[in-house]
């Protein structure tokens, strides 16, 4: 029953405590781990990126250290080429794959050096499947119901906006489509759900960005906002 | 003579009598006192030998009887923290005896072992062992009234509150887990001694006779625990009148009547009832924008009926049925990035009931009890949307000791219990870590187990023990106790010797050694190849009678743990079902040490341990501090009644528990969550915490009731108590979740 205890006590904490929420980003994080495509049939090469990002929006120029991290009691068994911010994974060539879905192949490490000396470290499983599977469909951000394409958009500072993200195709029903946000402008209502709303709360620069699990696959989109 | 004085020494002290006996067809009342003070001593049983009648002291102390036959009478007399007493008085022609004032002597005061009929050997008392007068705490300081927190100021109890709420008594003794002790209510183990992991005991005061604190080295009487055991007896209702009261509280509501059933003086009944308020206040006093919502907020109840019958001068039979549920239901807005399945909703709902059945004989040289109790138990735990645990058992459970005085210097005891549990476990809930996980467990990662099954938990124990007194200041006693385990097809014996030695006429030296198992219980009792966790303790102490009404005691005990389970972190992996491992071992050792005075209109007592609690989880792990691990206990309490008036205050000062630190963090990419670096377990602690509780009792009498007001603040200057740590969403901030700073409760009571 302790745990159950250490539950209910987190839950009460949860609602208790003055901590930043991730959306927040009130210091550098890591949002996301990119393969593309999400999932490699054996031998196939795939493209990694990283999304790291502050309130002012996506951080470049950063030193990037990409591994293979086997878990205990396994090995390495795709390759990995990294350069800088991009690496290359080539994945398996014999690899019993599963008919029912995709299977674990390797380990992905990645340690990003901030400014301040301080590291930021992630993992994400790489995997394969007999047919590839591509990253979800995101073809940008909805502001009040309209698709975001211009690269600077300008808000009103005390105003209360509705951001939702936009696939294409549309997700069936049944589909585990799952949204985190993240912004400098402003209070997010919900940060894992959409529709949610944004309260612009200050003036200044800063970026609106949605990041889309589905199948495991990941994809982002940003949008730069000015709040006047 | 309630059965605990078949089970360990009966005191007798001196017993004075008094009485004025001008009056005619008068009932026979008088008045039971403290023969040191001279305090009037309420909850004291008075029973009448001759016709087998018995009452109970109201809160002044006064017995009434209403109707006995003249002549010479015996008069017993028993009351928790007394020695037992015995008399003769004799009531005039015409029915009367009034003003009949009966002296006790208190029992740490004398620590004479005289019998109170027959010639029996006595029983050595476990280093350690306390008991709790009732009237005493009743009025302690910090516990709301509630008479089993009284627990937690006695030395040898970890002052952590996250302990409770497991199997047991929720209490953390002498560095042992809660799961390793047991309580028992009359004999019978009961899944919960307190609501809301320790919030309130589920007994009212009231209805207990006594509360034996037992910390270790106790005799084979007492089986599957490895650490102490609490037993609660609960006493008989009133024999000679009705009475009760109802009491308010910020806590709960309570009722209780009790009272004699029909003229034969043979039949009584006592009944009781609480609800908490706390549903009540508590919603108010959670800010709107905190982001949670109670749907239930904590509520709880409990319902007690007894009903006695004495059907014999030397034998009582008893039907007692007890009754409780929590629940909370709380819905939180705020969402844990990190634990997306344990976000929003936690639902939780725990109850229990028995009855039992029991017969106390009360022999020349054979006295004893039997019981046979039928109860069930629930559990349920909903968090989120997706996970859930449902438990649900009846159990059916028998227990008998038994004791044959042979002599003065040879006595013989005997007993065993049984029981037969089944249940329905309906889950779909991560397999909890096991102690020393280091605090940072996953809800939401842990790979769910799916059971939807029936279970079985029978067992079964027995015992046989001898005392010998080979001189007068010299008592050994040796038992043999056996377990049988059918869930885990395994069997276990328990050999335990204890010695008590009268050094000088103050000075009490005891020891005890013995083996003492339990078996898996808990979510580790869902597997079935689990040993047995064993221990052996070993026990030193003496009490010394320092002065009229102050005694001191000191008590070292060591205790060896073998084959604890512990949660293999590769199997955790791969089959967590089955994760649970015997590979576990571990020490305790410490000191005790308490001085209690009982003075006229004053008691008090100073508690202190200092100990050391640690574990081995595997053969190639190094050894770590225990989660409970707490090095320095110290309790200073003290109560003083000046008229109507009792003032009260309790500081106690305790190190914090151990703690792992977070040194990092690693974002999870796929699931966008973090999972923190964790340093080396157990490696900090806590910071200590102290607080200070104070209670002001007022009485009011009336020619038919009376009225008692009472004001109890924990925790008056506020010191924070951190009870944990939380982290916000990638480790790199740390906050503190404290205790509530402080608490008033308010109490007015009716007596009739």
């Amino acid at each position: 029953m302790r745990p159950a205890l250490c539950l209910a006590t987190a839950l009460l904490a949860s609602a208790c405590n003055d901590f930043a929420s991730p959306g927040e980003l009130a210091s550098p994080q890591i949002l996301g781990i990119a393969s593309e495509p999400a999932v490699l049939a054996p031998g196939q090469d795939a493209a990694l990126s990283i999304l790291v990002a502050d309130e002012t929006g996506p951080l470049d120029d950063l030193v990037i250290e990409w591994r293979l991290v086997p878990p205990p009691g396994q090995e390495n068994r795709g390759e990995l080429q990294a350069s800088g911010a991009s690496a290359t994974y080539r994945a398996p060539v014999n690899i019993e794959t599963d008919p029912a879905g995709p299977v674990f192949a390797d380990q992905l490490g990645v340690a990003v050096a901030l400014d301040n000396g301080e590291f930021l470290l992630a993992q994400k499983a790489l995997l394969v499947a007999d047919v590839p599977v591509d990253n979800p469909p995101l073809v940008g951000i909805e502001i009040d119901g309209q698709l975001i394409q211009d690269p600077d958009v300008a808000l009103t500072t005390g105003s209360e906006i509705q951001i939702d993200v936009r696939l294409d195709p549309e997700p069936d029903d049944d589909a585990e489509v799952r949204v985190a946000w993240y912004t400098g402008i402003g209070e997010i209502d919900l940060e894992r759900r959409t529709p949610t709303t944004i309260a612009v709360e200050r003036p200044g620069i800063g970026p609106i960005i949605a990041v889309v699990r589905q199948d495991g696959g990941i994809a982002w989109s940003i949008v730069d906002t000015r709040a006047e | 003579m309630a059965v605990r004085a078949t089970l360990r020494p009966l005191v007798v002290g001196l017993v004075c009598l008094s009485w004025l006996g001008s009056a005619v067809a008068e009932p026979v009342e008088g008045e039971v006192r403290d023969s040191q003070s001279q305090a009037p001593v309420p909850g004291a049983l008075v029973r009448d030998v001759g016709s087998g009648q018995e009452t109970t002291t109201d809160d002044f102390g006064r017995f009434r009887f209403a109707d006995l036959a003249p002549g010479p009478r015996e008069m017993r007399v028993q009351a928790l923290g007394y020695a037992a007493a015995a008399d003769e008085i004799e009531v005039a022609e015409g029915g009367g005896a009034t003003d009949v004032v009966l002296l006790l002597v208190p029992s740490q005061a004398t620590g004479e072992i005289i019998e109170v009929t027959g010639e029996r050997a006595r029983v050595p008392t476990a280093p350690g062992r306390q008991e709790l007068d009732r009237t005493e705490i009743a009025v302690l300081p910090g516990t709301r009234s509630d008479a089993l927190q009284s627990l937690k100021s006695l030395p040898g109890v970890a002052a952590v509150e996250a302990a409770g709420g497991g199997p047991g008594p929720g209490l953390v003794i002498r560095g042992s887990a809660p799961e390793d002790s047991k309580g028992n209510i009359d004999g019978i183990e009961v899944p919960i001694l307190y609501h809301f992991f320790g919030f309130q005991s589920v007994l009212p005061t009231e209805l207990i006779d006594g509360i034996e604190y037992l910390p270790g080295g106790f005799g084979v009487e007492e089986g599957r625990s490895t650490g102490g055991v609490i037993n609660v007896t609960t006493r008989p209702g009133r024999a000679t009148e009705m009475s009760g009261h109802a009491e308010v509280s910020f806590v709960n509501v309570s009722g209780f009547v009790e009272g004699p059933i029909g003229d034969s003086g043979k039949l009584h009944y006592s009944l009781g009832f609480r609800r908490s308020l706390i549903d009540a206040i508590l919603p108010l006093a959670v800010p709107d924008d905190s982001g949670l919502t109670f749907t239930t907020a904590p509520r709880y109840y409990d319902g007690q009926a007894r009903i006695d019958w004495l059907a014999t001068e030397r034998d009582r039979f008893t039907v007692f049925a007890i009754l409780s549920n929590d629940l909370l239901t709380l819905i939180s807005e705020e969402f844990d990035p990190n634990e997306p399945l344990a976000s929003g909703k936690f639902d939780n709902e725990t109850g229990f009931y028995r009855v039992m059945t029991s017969w106390v004989r009360d022999g020349e040289n054979i006295d004893g009890r039997s019981i046979v109790s039928i109860g069930q138990d629930s559990l349920r735990f909903e968090v989120g949307s997706e996970r859930y645990l449902r438990l649900d058992g009846i159990r059916l459970e028998t227990r008998t000791d038994w004791s044959f005085a042979a002599s003065k210097w040879l006595g013989f005891r005997a007993g065993g219990d049984t029981r037969l549990a089944t249940g329905q476990v309906d889950s779909l809930f991560p397999v909890p870590p096991a102690e020393g996980f280091g605090g940072q467990f996953n809800f939401s990662l842990a790979e769910p187990v799916r059971r939807n099954e029936t279970t079985t938990d029978n067992l079964a124990g027995a015992y046989v023990a001898t005392d010998v007194h080979p001189t007068e200041a010299t008592t050994i006693t040796a038992g043999l106790r056996a377990d049988y385990f059918a869930r885990f097809s395994s069997g276990t014996l328990s050999p335990r010797v204890a010695l008590e030695h009268d050094i000088t006429d103050r000075v009490t030296g005891r020891g005890a050694i013995g083996h003492y198992t339990r078996p898996a219980n808990g979510p580790e009792a869902l597997s079935t190849d689990l040993d047995p966790e064993r221990a052996t303790q070993y026990v030193l102490g003496s009490d010394v009678r320092v002065l009229e009404g102050v005694t001191a005691s000191l008590s070292g005990f060591y205790t060896d743990l073998r084959q604890l389970v512990t949660q293999d972190p590769t199997l955790a992996q791969m089959d967590p079902a089955d994760a649970y491992v015997n590979t576990g071992s571990g020490r305790t050792f410490g000191l005790e040490a308490l001085v209690r005075v009982r003075r006229s209109d004053f008691f008090g007592w100073l508690a202190y341990t200092i100990s050391r609690s640690d574990r081995v989880d595997g053969p190639s792990e190094s050894r770590r501090l225990f989660d409970y691990d707490q090095t320095h206990n110290i309790v200073m309490l003290a109560s003083y009644k000046l008229g109507k008036w009792r003032f009260g205050g309790r500081w106690q000062l305790a190190t914090g528990i151990p703690s792992t630190p977070v040194v990092g963090s690693i974002y999870q990419s796929d699931l966008n969550i973090y999972v923190p670096v964790l340093g080396e377990l157990n490696s900090e602690r806590l910071p200590t915490a102290h607080q200070l509780d104070v209670r002001i009792d007022r009485e009011f009498r009336f020619d038919n009731w009376d009225l008692s007001v009472y004001l109890d603040i924990t925790n008056v200057y506020a010191h924070p108590k951190v009870l944990a740590y939380q982290y916000n969403f990638d480790f790199s901030e740390r906050g503190e979740i404290t205790d509530l700073p402080i608490v008033p409760a308010l109490g007015v009571r009716g007596s009739f």
